[in-house]
């Protein structure tokens, strides 16, 4: 073995990659459903392509909730906190997606990618095929 | 509402300009390649195996283990130094629990312990049923496809090879799952008694580097120079065995003793039929992972007094440098593969098996079926850690691809490497002149030859190769001499210590003498074989 700051640099890029690979699914989730929230609204009614808030808000949700895999019962008690708040402030708006991402940062920290998305593609769908009027 | 956009866009692109140029220097710290490598397997580790959601119960045995998290604690933090301090723990096996004590091993090899799944030891004192010996080890399987070492392994059993219990189960430490491990047997004193050889304890030597002290790795000794340089496991009576050890270390290594009187030390020491067995394994299995300094154990049986090999950690297709017909791992290797004869009956084992593996299918067949027993397991195995680069301290967490991609490149390489050997065990082209009574041969395939002819002919034939008298046996209703073919050492300088050598074939130029006269009945064939020469 060379050195042992050399593996920890291995181990850090190993990590970073998956922060990275994590954030980017999001940021896809968050641009699609964005997207399809928007797109029955008039264009003065449509948010920005990508809802920073939100996207930061969730993906602190995908972190809280892989980093305490010991005691699943306690990162969701405090997942559900994190989107409660978000909910509460004024930050995130329109709600509706603000829980539908929630949902989906949810099942992507509890390693559920596949109902995460099969979730973003259902509600793609729904959202696609609803009237804008109600959101 | 635009201006904010715009400030929003400008945040956001300033953070994927930040995010970027991160990775772009850890990328220039460790190397495009070797950055390329950790991140395809942190991409593909992270969103492609948390696509599967089954929680697979069957197929594999589950170890639960429990053991005190602080003790655990304290042993992650001083890896690899902590491997040889036991704690007590309860080992959970099919709903009984053992107690045993726990240790992590294997300071040599990083990815024994970097990363969250970690090899570990078992020592019962009353070991379960399920496998019956006094040490067990749980490793984290080396190759991506867990199934390396495992069917190395079978392959040798097959060939009649003693070899460990192996195993692939699942593993729980403190209901935390470590994934799928595979359960090896360490060797010792209970070796033949677990297998109802022997009632009491044997004599069992382990070939291997030297025990770790005062947190610096064991040393690297050539195991054929010095009889003290094999360890002697468990409390078996040692006195005949270190002196029968002694003798054969002498016979490797001793100066100016022939091949013949070497070779007859040699087969009072050792039982030749199952070393042979254990080359020709080498061969096929394609190792190259035992070698001069470790990975070796030799047992002494007590029916005969003569020592037996145990095939330990035959990792599969760890290719032998150079393509060898015949591998030197070791110095009891160089003395063993100087016969002609042995050479002669290892490839004839290495043949009987390589037609079963790969002709009649047997080796796919038992791949196929211990991997739909692990698939489930290694599909919801979120904790598989191996190296992902050449480098050893870049042990990390690889995916279910790379475990898929590896299962089909051993298998795809195996498969060639044994077409391959059958080839060049097989083929055997000999030129053939007549020229009165002789016949002169020559070859430049590596197949020893066979030439027979008929007992009941009236007339008695004495041949003579190259005017040396060929000796002949009679067998079955014909005369068979074997004609060996001569080999030549691949260094310039031979020396039985020299790691990956080889013998090299030699191309074959030969005159049959046969007096009076050549018999009508002769034949020439292939001495593996016993197929007509081409």
């Amino acid at each position: 073995m060379r050195t042992s700051s050399d593996r920890w640099l291995g181990a850090l890029f190993h990590g970073w990659v998956e922060l990275l690979s994590l954030f980017g699914v999001l940021f896809l989730v968050v641009l699609l459903l964005g997207w399809a929230w928007g797109r029955a609204l008039r264009p003065a009614d449509r948010g920005p392509a990508i809802n920073v808030a939100m996207l930061l808000g969730s993906f602190g949700v995908v972190l809280l909730l892989r980093s305490m895999q010991a005691d699943v019962r306690a990162a969701l008690v405090v997942a559900a906190a994190v989107l409660v708040a978000g909910a509460l402030s004024r930050m995130v708006r329109p709600l509706g997606l603000w829980w539908l991402l929630g949902i989906a940062a949810t099942l992507l920290g509890l390693h559920l990618h596949l109902s995460a998305l099969l979730f973003v593609l259902l509600c793609l769908l729904a959202l696609l095929l609803s009237p804008g009027q109600r959101r | 509402m635009s201006g904010r956009r715009t400030s929003g866009g400008a945040g956001a692109w300033m953070v994927a300009v930040g995010l970027i140029a991160i990775t772009v220097v850890f990328a220039a710290l460790l190397g495009p390649g070797r950055a390329a490598s950790i991140a395809l397997a942190s991409i593909t580790s992270t969103l492609v195996d948390d696509l599967y959601e089954g929680h697979p119960e069957g197929g594999l045995p589950l170890l639960s283990i429990t053991v005190s998290p602080a003790a655990l604690d304290s042993l992650n933090s001083d890896l690899p130094w902590s491997g040889g301090t036991n704690i007590r723990s309860t080992v959970e096996v099919g709903g009984v629990e053992y107690p045993a004590r726990f240790r992590y091993r294997g300071a040599l090899t990083p990815s024994h312990f970097l990363g969250e799944k970690r090899s570990f030891r078992l020592t019962f004192r009353d070991p379960p049923p399920q496998f019956p010996y006094r040490k067990v080890n749980v490793i984290n399987p080396k190759s991506f496809n867990m199934l390396n070492n495992h069917m190395g392994l079978w392959i040798g059993g097959r060939m009649g090879v003693p070899v460990p219990h192996d195993e692939l189960v699942r593993v729980e430490v403190n209901g935390t799952p470590w994934g799928v491990m595979e359960l090896y047997e360490q060797p010792g004193d209970d070796f033949l008694r677990a297998r109802g050889l022997s009632d009491d304890r044997v004599a069992l030597y382990k070939g291997d580097f030297g025990p770790v002290r005062d947190r610096t790795l064991g040393a690297r000794n050539l195991l054929w120079q010095d009889a003290g340089h094999w360890q002697f496991v468990g409390r078996a009576d040692s006195t005949t065995a270190h002196a029968r050890l002694g003798a054969l270390v002498r016979a490797v290594n001793g100066h100016g003793l022939s091949v013949e009187a070497r070779a007859d030390s040699i087969a009072r020491l050792l039982n030749m039929d199952i070393y042979l067995r254990y080359l020709a394994a080498l061969w096929v299995v394609n190792t190259s992972h035992i070698d001069q300094y470790h990975n070796q154990f030799l047992v002494l049986d007590p029916k005969d007094g003569r020592f037996v090999p145990v095939l330990w950690d035959a990792l599969l297709m760890y290719d032998q440098a150079g393509a060898p017909r015949y591998f030197i791992h070791d110095a009891l290797a160089y003395r063993v593969l100087q016969v002609p004869q042995w050479r002669l009956q290892r490839d004839r084992l290495a043949w009987e098996a390589l037609k079963e593996l790969q002709r009649d299918g047997l080796f796919r067949a038992r791949w196929d079926e211990v991997q739909d027993r692990v698939r489930p397991h290694l599909l919801a195995d979120r904790n598989k850690f191996a190296n992902v680069t050449l480098r050893a301290e870049d042990v990390h967490r690889y995916s279910i691809l790379h475990a898929i991609r590896s299962g089909q490149g051993i298998q795809q390489r195996a498969s060639t490497y044994w077409d391959g050997l059958l080839t060049r065990i097989e083929q055997c082209r000999v030129n053939v002149q007549h020229r009165g009574n002789e016949l002169v041969l020559s070859t430049t395939d590596e197949c020893p030859l066979e030439l027979s002819w008929a007992a009941n002919d009236s007339t008695q034939v004495a041949v003579l190769l190259n005017g040396a008298p060929l000796h002949s046996i009679e067998q079955g209703g014909y005369h068979r001499a074997v004609i060996h073919r001569n080999v030549a050492h691949s260094s310039a300088q031979p020396d039985i210590y020299l790691q990956d050598q080889q013998f090299k074939v030699e191309p074959l130029e030969a005159t049959l003498t046969f007096v009076p006269s050549i018999p009508a009945s002769v034949r020439i064939t292939n001495a593996i074989t016993h197929a007509p020469v081409e």
